[in-house]
C-alpha cells in the first residue's frame, strides 16, 4: 500500500470534481441535487485529503533526517493550511445556499475559479515537487 | 374504365366495318367483272352471227362451235348461257336437264333469280337486268350470287334473238379479301384474349395487389409503379392494334389493288380469247369467199385490193380489225388491204411460220416494228392446194380501251426500246396520236396507253418486277391523285414476255379514305391515351399516396421517432391501416418513455449509488494509510496481515466504484474531459514507463513505437487510461518473457493507437463481446487477474465519446492487438454511450439484416440455422458466404457485399480457429 499512488489518484479525483462542478456551473446544466452532492464529496474527499497528508505526509517529512526534506515539508504544510482554509470557508459559505442563487452569484463564480486556481498550482507543486522529495526520503512500504 | 370499352368496343367496330368495306369494295368489282364476260362473250356471238348469217335457230343449236361460244365458264363455277328472247326458252345450257326448258317453268322453281331475269324478259326492247342473290352451293352452303343478262343485237337467220346470261358466285373473285376478313376475325379474337387477360390482370391486381404486396414494395413505392407499368402495357397494345389495323386496311386496299390488276390481266386475256375468236371468224368469211379467191388467184394486185376494201372496211368499222394480209405461199407479203402501199416483203412472224408449219389457223400475240397487234393467220387453199395465206389482224391498244372502259384506271404498255426501231416508231406514234415520247423512259417506251401521263413507278427496276410476276407494286402519286400502279408481262405468240402492261388504278379516294381512318385512330387512341394516363396519375396517387405516408411514418418510427401519426382519410383499408398505425405508434410511444424513464433511472441509479459508494473510500483508505503506516500506533504481524487484507479488498472495492463511477458518467454523457495541447507520443511513452514496474517478475519487455505524431487539443488523462487499461491487460495475459508493443501513428485525421501482445489470444466469439460490461472472455485467467470486468467496455466509452473507434484482431497462441482511434479533432460535446446492454443483441440484428438483405426472404431461415447451431461468428459466416459464391446462389458482386457486411460487423481482424 503506497501513499503516493493514492496521493495522486485523489488528485486526479479532487480536480476531476472541481473541473466537473465548474462546467456545470457555466454550462448551466447541472440539477441542484448533483452539484450539492458533488460539492459535498469534493469537500470529503479534500477533508480526507488534506488529513492523509497531514498525517501520513507531513508527519513522515517532520521525522526525516534530512534537513531539506524537514524544511520542505514545513513549508508545504503551512501553505496547505492558508489554502484548506479558503477552500473549506469557500465549502462552508456555499453549501448551504440554493443552487439557483449560486448559478446567478458571480461571486460563487469567481471564489470557485480561484479555489480551483489554488488548489491546481498546489497539485502540481506537490507532484513535481514535494512527492518525490517524500519518495527519496522516507516511503515505507506499508 | 368506359372510355376504355368504348374505345376498345370502337377499335372492334372499326376493324369489322373496315372488313365490310374492303369486302363490299371487292363484291363491286367481281360483279364488274361478271357483267364484262357477259359483254365479251355477246360480242364473240354477234361476230359468229354475222359471220354466219344464214344459220337458223336450229342450225345454232346443232352448231358444236356456236355452243362453245355460247356457254362459256365465268368465275370458276359460273356460266353463261342463251334464253331466245321470243320464246323464253333456255336454248343454250350448259345443263342437259335445264338445256331447252322454258323461262316461266323455271321461274317458279327458282324465284330469286329468275325475279331478275324479268325485267329483261318482258323487256321491249330489250333490256339489261342484274341482280345479287343467295345461293346454296353443292356443298349446301349459302353463298351470294350476281347474275347479269345482256341483250345480244344480232340475230339469226330465222330472226330470233338472244340475251345472255352470266352468273357465278362473287366470292370466286375476291379470294384475297376472304382471306383478310379472316385475319380481321383472328385479329378481333386476339384482341379479346388480349383484353379479357389484361381485365383478369387487373382485376386480380386490385383486388389482392395490396394483400401481397411486400413491405419492401410498398416502401419503395413500387405499387403505383407497377400501375403505371400496367397502363403502359394497355397503351402499348392498343398502339399495336391501332397500327395493325392501319397495316391491315393497307393491306386490304394493296390486295383491292392486286385484284385489280389481275382482273385487268384477266380481261386482257378474254379478250386475246375472244378477239381471236372474232378473228377467226372474219378469216372463215375469208376464206369461204370464193370470189375473192379467184381475184387473189389472177394475182392483181390492184384488183385485189380494190376489192377486198369493202370487206376489210366492214370488218374494221364492224370488228376493229385494222390489219389484213394475202401472203404468198413463199411467205410473200402480196397484199396489205389495210395499205396498199407496203407490199413485197418477206413475212416473218411466229404466227405465219406457225401457220405455214402446222397448214393450220395460227394465232398470238406479236410485236411489229411499231406496237403490238394480235395475230391470226390461215392457211389459204383452193380445191385442197395451198395458195398462200390470210391474215387478219388487231392492235392491242383496242384492247386497252376496252379494258379501262370508263373506271377509273389507266392502261400503258412498256416494251424494251431495242425491240424497236426509233425511227419507225416515232412516225408510228406520230402518225397514231401518241403523244408519248422515245425518251419518256430509260431502257423503254410506252407504245400504247390510255393515258400521256408517264408515272414515276414507270421505272425499269418495276418493269423487272413485273416480269417476275410481281403485280402490285407501289402507290404512284400523280398531281393530286393517287394511282395504284402495277402490272403484268405481255406474253407473245412465242410465249416471251417481251413486254409489260401497266395497270394504274386511280385510289385516291380510297387512299385519302385511308388517311382519314388513320387520323381518327390515332386521334382516338392519342385521346384514349392521355384519359388513360390521367386516370393512371390520378388512381396510382389514390393508391400510393397514403402508402407513401404510411412508410415515411414508418421509416420516422424507425429511427425512434415515436411522436409520428399518420393522417389517412381514403374511407377504405388504408384508412384503417392508417388508424392502426397511429396506435401503435401510441403504444410505442409509451414504450419509449417508460423505456426513456427506466434509463434515466437506471443511470441515476448507477450515478447516485456509485457517488454514495465512493464517497466514503477516500476517508476510508485515508484512514487505512494511516493505520498501515502505524499513525495511530505500532501494529503486530497478525494486525497488519489482516489490514493489508482490508486495504486490499477496499483498493478492488473503490476500483470496481470508480469504474462503475466512470460506466454512469459515460451512459450519461457526463464524461469529463480535460482537453490541453500536447504531443500524444509522451503520454505513450508514460504509460510504457508505468508498465515497466507492472508485475516485474514476468519480465515483459516493453516497446514503443511511436510515428511522427502532431501537437494536438486532448485530454492526456483519458488517453493514459485507455492506454493504461489496455497495456494492463497485455501485461497481465503474457507470459514471462513475452512482448508488449505500444504503437501510435498518423493516419489521416486521426492518430492510430495499438497494444500488442503475445498471449494466449481472443477467439472470435470473444471478440464480440469482448467490449460488453462484465464479459468474461476466459474464465479462469479473469478469475487468476482479478479484473473488474469493466475496463475494455470504460475504454470503449472513452474512445467512442470522442468519436474515435475501437477494435481487436486476435490469433490464437500468437497473441492480441487492440486497435483505438483519437481524431485529432477533440469533442467537446459528448454523447451518450450505450455499455450496460448487451452489444450481442445489436450484433445479432445486424447479421439478420444483412442475411435478409442479401439472401431475401431466405436469409431469415438461414439465420435462424446458424442461431441455433450457434455458429455466427465471422469464420463461418465467411466460409458460408465463399460456398455461396461458389456454388453460384449469390453473384460475386452480392458476396463481396455481404462479406464486407460480417467484416464490419466482426472486424477485419484474423480469425480464431
Amino acid at each position: 500500500m503506497k501513499l503516493i499512488p493514492q496521493l495522486k489518484q485523489e488528485h486526479v479525483e479532487i480536480m476531476r470534481s472541481f473541473a466537473s462542478i465548474k462546467e456545470g456551473v457555466v454550462g448551466g446544466k447541472v440539477g441542484d441535487a448533483d452539484l450539492i452532492k458533488e460539492l459535498r464529496e469534493l469537500k470529503n474527499t479534500l477533508v480526507a485529503h488534506l488529513d492523509l497528508e497531514d498525517k501520513m505526509l507531513y508527519s513522515a517529512l517532520a521525522k526525516s533526517e534530512t534537513v531539506e526534506a524537514k524544511e520542505l515539508g514545513e513549508k508545504y504544510s503551512v501553505e496547505m493550511l492558508g489554502i484548506s482554509k479558503i477552500a473549506l470557508t469557500f465549502f462552508e459559505k456555499y453549501m448551504s445556499d440554493a443552487i439557483a442563487d449560486l448559478l446567478k452569484s458571480a461571486e460563487f463564480r469567481k471564489e470557485l475559479d480561484g479555489v480551483i486556481s489554488a488548489v491546481t498550482k498546489r497539485v502540481e507543486a506537490e507532484e513535481t515537487i514535494l512527492y518525490p522529495v517524500y519518495e527519496k526520503c522516507c516511503e515505507v512500504s506499508i | 374504365m368506359k372510355n376504355f370499352w368504348f374505345v376498345v368496343i370502337a377499335i372492334f367496330l372499326f376493324g369489322f366495318v373496315s372488313s365490310a368495306i374492303g369486302s363490299e369494295s371487292l363484291s363491286s368489282s367481281a360483279s364488274d367483272s361478271i357483267t364484262q364476260r357477259a359483254f365479251d362473250i355477246s360480242k364473240q356471238i354477234e361476230i359468229y352471227l354475222s359471220s354466219n348469217s344464214d344459220m337458223t335457230l336450229e342450225d345454232l343449236k346443232n352448231s358444236e362451235e356456236f355452243g362453245d361460244i355460247a356457254v362459256q365458264t365465268v368465275g370458276y363455277t359460273g356460266y353463261t348461257y342463251l334464253i331466245v328472247k321470243e320464246t323464253g326458252i333456255l336454248e343454250f345450257h350448259p345443263d342437259s336437264d335445264i338445256r331447252g326448258g322454258s323461262y316461266n317453268n323455271f321461274k317458279n322453281e327458282f324465284p330469286v333469280i329468275w325475279n331478275i331475269i324479268d325485267s329483261t324478259v318482258e323487256s321491249e326492247p330489250c333490256e339489261d337486268s342484274s341482280g345479287f342473290y343467295e345461293w346454296r352451293d353443292l356443298e349446301n352452303n349459302i353463298r351470294e350470287k350476281y347474275t347479269y343478262h345482256h341483250c345480244i343485237e344480232a340475230q339469226t337467220a330465222d330472226r330470233y334473238t338472244f340475251f345472255i346470261g352470266a352468273s357465278t358466285y362473287l366470292d370466286e373473285y375476291d379470294e384475297v379479301v376472304s382471306g383478310n376478313d379472316y385475319l380481321f376475325y383472328i385479329l378481333g379474337v386476339s384482341i379479346l384474349i388480349i383484353f379479357v387477360l389484361l381485365f383478369v390482370l387487373l382485376f386480380n391486381f386490385w383486388k389482392g395487389g395490396g394483400e401481397n404486396a411486400s413491405s419492401g414494395e410498398v416502401a419503395s413505392g413500387k405499387i403505383s409503379h407497377k400501375f403505371m407499368v400496367i397502363l403502359g402495357i394497355i397503351f402499348i397494345i392498343i398502339f399495336i392494334i391501332g397500327s395493325l389495323i392501319v397495316y391491315f386496311q393497307n393491306q386490304v386496299l394493296e390486295n383491292q389493288a392486286a385484284t385489280n390488276i389481275n382482273e385487268v390481266q384477266k380481261d386482257f386475256a378474254d379478250l386475246e380469247e375472244s378477239s381471236i375468236r372474232t378473228l377467226s371468224a372474219a378469216l372463215e368469211v375469208v376464206l369461204q369467199d370464193d370470189e375473192m379467191k379467184q381475184v387473189y388467184l389472177e394475182k392483181d394486185r390492184k384488183k385485189l385490193f380494190d376489192y377486198g376494201q369493202p370487206l376489210f372496211q366492214n370488218l374494221k368499222d364492224k370488228y376493229d380489225i385494222t390489219h389484213f394480209y394475202f401472203i404468198e405461199t413463199s411467205g410473200v407479203n402480196f397484199v396489205r388491204l389495210h395499205n396498199e402501199k407496203v407490199f413485197g416483203d418477206k413475212i416473218n412472224r411466229i404466227t405465219f411460220l406457225e401457220a405455214k408449219e402446222t397448214g393450220a389457223i395460227a394465232s398470238g400475240i406479236e410485236l411489229g416494228k411499231t406496237a403490238y397487234a394480235l395475230r391470226v393467220v390461215s392457211p389459204y387453199y383452193d380445191n385442197g392446194e395451198l395458195i398462200g395465206y390470210v391474215e387478219l389482224g388487231q392492235e392491242i391498244n383496242q384492247f386497252l380501251d376496252i379494258i379501262r372502259g370508263e373506271e377509273n384506271k389507266e392502261l400503258s404498255v412498256l416494251v424494251k426500246k431495242n425491240f424497236l426501231d426509233e425511227e419507225s416508231w416515232s412516225e408510228y406514234s406520230e402518225n397514231n396520236g401518241i403523244r408519248n415520247n422515245w425518251n419518256d423512259l430509260d431502257g423503254y417506251v410506252i407504245i400504247d396507253a390510255t393515258s400521256e401521263e408517264v408515272l414515276p413507278c414507270f421505272s425499269s427496276e418495276n418493269v423487272n418486277l413485273i416480269l417476275n410476276d410481281a403485280n402490285f407494286i407501289d402507290y404512284s402519286n400523280l398531281d393530286s391523285e393517287t394511282f395504284a400502279c402495277g402490272g403484268f408481262p405481255l406474253i407473245d405468240a412465242s410465249g416471251k414476255k417481251s413486254g409489260v402492261v401497266f395497270s394504274l388504278n386511280d385510289v385516291t379516294e380510297q387512299y385519302e379514305a385511308m388517311g382519314k381512318i388513320r387520323m381518327v385512330i390515332f386521334s382516338i387512341l392519342t385521346i384514349f391515351s392521355m384519359i388513360l394516363i390521367f386516370i393512371g396519375l390520378y388512381v396510382a396517387r389514390k393508391i400510393s399516396r397514403p402508402i407513401v405516408e404510411l412508410n415515411l411514418a414508418a421509416e420516422k418510427i424507425g429511427k425512434k421517432n415515436f411522436k409520428t401519426r399518420v393522417n389517412i382519410r381514403t374511407g377504405d383499408e388504408l384508412e384503417v391501416l392508417g388508424h392502426t398505425f397511429n396506435e401503435t405508434a401510441r403504444v410505442l410511444d409509451g414504450m419509449d418513455k417508460e423505456h426513456k424513464q427506466l434509463e434515466k433511472a437506471k443511470t441515476e441509479f448507477l450515478s447516485i449509488t456509485s457517488h454514495e459508494l465512493r464517497s466514503p473510500m477516500t476517508p476510508m483508505q485515508a484512514q487505512l494509510q494511516m493505520l498501515a503506516g502505524e499513525y495511530y500506533g505500532k501494529l503486530n504481524v497478525k494486525q497488519k496481515n489482516s489490514l493489508d487484507i482490508v486495504a486490499r479488498n477496499t483498493k478492488r472495492l473503490d476500483s470496481i466504484i470508480v469504474d462503475f463511477l466512470e460506466i454512469s458518467r459515460i451512459e450519461a454523457a457526463r464524461l469529463k474531459f480535460r482537453f490541453a495541447k500536447g504531443d500524444p507520443a509522451k503520454c505513450v511513452r508514460n504509460i510504457a514507463s508505468e508498465m515497466v514496474g507492472l508485475m516485474p517478475e514476468k519480465k515483459i519487455k516493453i516497446t514503443t513505437k511511436i510515428g511522427k505524431l502532431p501537437v494536438i487539443e486532448y485530454d492526456s488523462d483519458r488517453l493514459g487510461q485507455v492506454l493504461r487499461n489496455l497495456a494492463n491487460n497485455a501485461v497481465k495475459f503474457s507470459k514471462a518473457g513475452d512482448k508488449v508493443s505500444i504503437a501510435a501513428s498518423l493516419k489521416g485525421s486521426f492518430i492510430l493507437f495499438s497494444v500488442t501482445d503475445q498471449g494466449i489470444g481472443i477467439s472470435a466469439e470473444d471478440q464480440i463481446r469482448l467490449f460488453e460490461p462484465f464479459y468474461q472472455a476466459e474464465q479462469t485467467i479473469y478469475r487468476e487477474h482479478q479484473g473488474t470486468g469493466l475496463g475494455l467496455a470504460i475504454v470503449r466509452g472513452i474512445v467512442e465519446s470522442q468519436n474515435g473507434k475501437v477494435w481487436i484482431e486476435s490469433k490464437k497462441d500468437v497473441g492480441t492487438t487492440f486497435y483505438f482511434t483519437l481524431p485529432l479533432k477533440p469533442v467537446r460535446n459528448i454523447r451518450p454511450i450505450k455499455l450496460l446492454f448487451s452489444k450481442k443483441e445489436g450484433i445479432d440484428k445486424k447479421i439478420k439484416n444483412l442475411f435478409s438483405e442479401v439472401l431475401g426472404p431466405m436469409g431469415t431461415q438461414e439465420f435462424a440455422g446458424f442461431e441455433q447451431k450457434k455458429q455466427l461468428n465471422k469464420k463461418s459466416l465467411i466460409s458460408y458466404i465463399e460456398n455461396l459464391v461458389k456454388k453460384g446462389i449469390v453473384t460475386e458482386e452480392n458476396g463481396e457485399v455481404f462479406k464486407a457486411g460480417i467484416l464490419g460487423i466482426f472486424g477485419r481482424g484474423e480469425m480464431k480457429k
